[in-house]
């Protein structure tokens, strides 16, 4: 399938989980690994991300904007955006951590992970647990063990909000 | 990890691991107890090495220790040898303050860190701590003759001399700690033309055998000087000597690996001088050059010093004289952090202070010792278990 042009701009269009269509130049999608593989090999005109809420979708399609864009010049103004990028709830945010995992946007992957590491670091394990769904599968006897083992881990102001 | 509601796939594994390299061990010992699941990658060997190896300057810290005089005592021998925490930002925050060892002996030394364990070493007793985990790890005793078992307030006239090194064989992943003795009683002073007979006594521990083994004497002396001991590639280094009239002295290293002594020389024309410090900086050895002035009280010396650094591991002609920094006031160099960007120093007086290799800022650090006793270890978060490690072998 051979992809449509405008001039010579390649277009692509991605489909969010949600059916929702975003149409963009083929070159902002190169930098995600996966979809520069697909684009490349396949030479495919439309893509399907069925895992990926549109949401979601809208704001990595701002932040290729944003990127491609980025010169010299306009350093600051990017490490602006950058903080206002992952200044969302926690879950929307590890949303973006887990789609951009998925589409391979490398740089973007690891400003996310530390975004989420400083958001988490001094929650709480409750909080935590809420944040990430887990269920404890310890007892309560072991998770006291542990608090004794290193009681200075828990301690100080711990965090209990989830977002 | 169980779901929830299922609204949200569980996280892929290896997104974890990103996110959770990027912790402060202090979270991580608290999220070991999320689930079974968490902890079981928080204690995984990968896991560790992998946040091991993560930089990021929040994941240093400083060990500070000096020696305190009790008021109204003058015996140099009476006080205390404090050890404390610092954050590794501007501020120098305390985290812990002397509680984490607390000796009223004189003869109290750190060396290291290897992988973020040091060896910690007194006339009573010595052991390998984690200062991240807070875990100690007593040694049995030295198997040299004169063990250091004596205090040196009863025993000053045979004072040991000790010098010490921790370090890591990659070919077996086993730890290992040095000791080298200076078996002064043994020597006559007065036979100056012997002085190429001094050797010295040395020990290795291995974590692996949990025991002291001695190995063949080391043929010169080594200065057990506090700021003259350091851990690269996989060899720790001292300042070596024979105590000959020209003052003859050289870096001499040990390789964990194969054991082996080697000597290291200065930059040409710097054999004699006799004040260096020995620290690593860009991932090299680097030597700083100083003059040591005699303060006295109330009167302020200025001086300039300059630092070498070893371009070439082992290559003298690779010594390059990288910075001159200064002037101010120095008594001893003691360690880089902040990046390497940061020298902290002993200014007058037992005062701690740093000073910026760059721009040339000097800060002072509000923190003080007895005058010539500061010692800066600057340490990278580290979950490895002493403990742990050595279970791998019994």
């Amino acid at each position: 399938m051979a992809s449509s042009t405008t001039g010579e701009k390649k277009i692509l269009t991605l489909k969010g989980g949600d059916n929702e269509e975003f149409i963009l130049e083929e070159s902002l999608v190169l930098q995600s690994e996966l979809l520069k593989n697909m684009v490349k090999e396949e030479r495919v005109s439309s893509i399907p991300l069925p895992s990926i809420k549109s949401k979601t979708l809208v704001k990595i399609i701002e932040y290729l904007k944003k990127h491609a864009e980025l010169t010299p010049s306009n350093k600051e103004e990017f490490k602006n955006f950058e903080k206002e990028f992952v200044n969302v709830v926690l879950e929307e945010l590890l949303d973006i951590t887990v789609a951009v995992n998925y589409l391979k946007i490398n740089g973007l992957l690891e400003f996310c992970c530390q975004a989420v590491a400083d958001r988490i670091k001094d929650k709480s394990v409750e909080a935590v647990r809420k944040i990430f769904r887990i269920e404890s599968d310890f007892t309560p006897e072991e998770e006291s063990e542990f608090r004794k083992e290193t009681p200075e881990a828990f301690e100080g102001d711990l965090d209990d909000t989830t977002n | 990890m169980k779901e929830v509601d299922g609204q949200r796939d569980s996280l892929p594994h290896d997104v974890m691991i990103d996110i959770l390299k990027r912790l402060p061990v202090k979270s991580l010992m608290r999220f070991k107890c999320l689930s079974r699941t968490w902890c079981d990658v928080i204690y995984s060997v990968d896991f560790i090495s992998i946040h091991y190896n993560h930089d990021c300057l929040s994941n240093y810290f400083t060990l500070f220790k000096r020696f305190i005089k009790i008021d109204g005592n003058d015996s140099i021998y009476y006080g205390n040898n404090m050890l404390s925490f610092h954050s590794n930002d501007e501020s120098f925050k305390t985290i812990a303050s002397n509680i984490e060892y607390i000796d009223n002996y004189i003869g109290v030394s750190i060396v290291g860190p290897c992988n973020g364990i040091v060896y910690i070493s007194s006339y009573r007793s010595t052991a390998l701590y984690n200062p991240t985990l807070r875990e100690f790890f007593e040694l049995p005793p030295s198997i040299l003759p004169h063990s250091p078992d004596l205090s040196p307030v009863i025993e000053l006239n045979t004072c040991v001399i000790m010098t010490m090194g921790i370090g890591f064989d990659p070919n077996t992943n086993d730890y290992k700690v040095i000791r080298i003795l200076i078996p002064f009683h043994e020597y006559e002073w007065e036979d100056t033309d012997n002085y190429y007979k001094l050797v010295s006594k040395v020990e290795v521990y291995n974590l692996s055998t949990n025991s002291w083994r001695k190995i063949e004497d080391l043929q010169c002396l080594v200065d057990p000087w506090r700021c003259f001991n350091v851990l690269i590639n996989g060899a720790f280094h001292w300042r070596g000597t024979n105590l000959s009239p020209a003052g003859d002295n050289w870096i001499v290293s040990f390789n964990f690996s194969t054991e082996l002594f080697q000597n290291i020389l200065f930059p040409e024309g710097l054999d004699i001088e006799p004040c260096k410090s020995l620290v690593v900086l860009n991932e090299s050895l680097a030597l700083i050059c100083y003059t040591n002035i005699f303060y006295p009280q109330n009167v302020v010396t200025c001086q300039s010093i300059d630092i070498w650094l070893m371009k070439k591991y082992g290559v003298r002609e690779s010594w390059i004289k990288e910075f001159t920094v200064g002037p101010m006031v120095i008594e001893t160099p003691l360690s880089v952090w902040m990046n390497d960007v940061e020298l902290m120093i002993e200014s007058n007086n037992g005062k701690l202070a740093s000073c910026n290799l760059f721009c040339g800022e000097f800060k002072d650090l509000n923190m003080s010792g007895d005058p010539n006793t500061l010692e800066i270890v600057v340490c990278k978060e580290s979950l490895i278990s002493i403990k742990k490690e050595r279970e791998k072998w019994s």
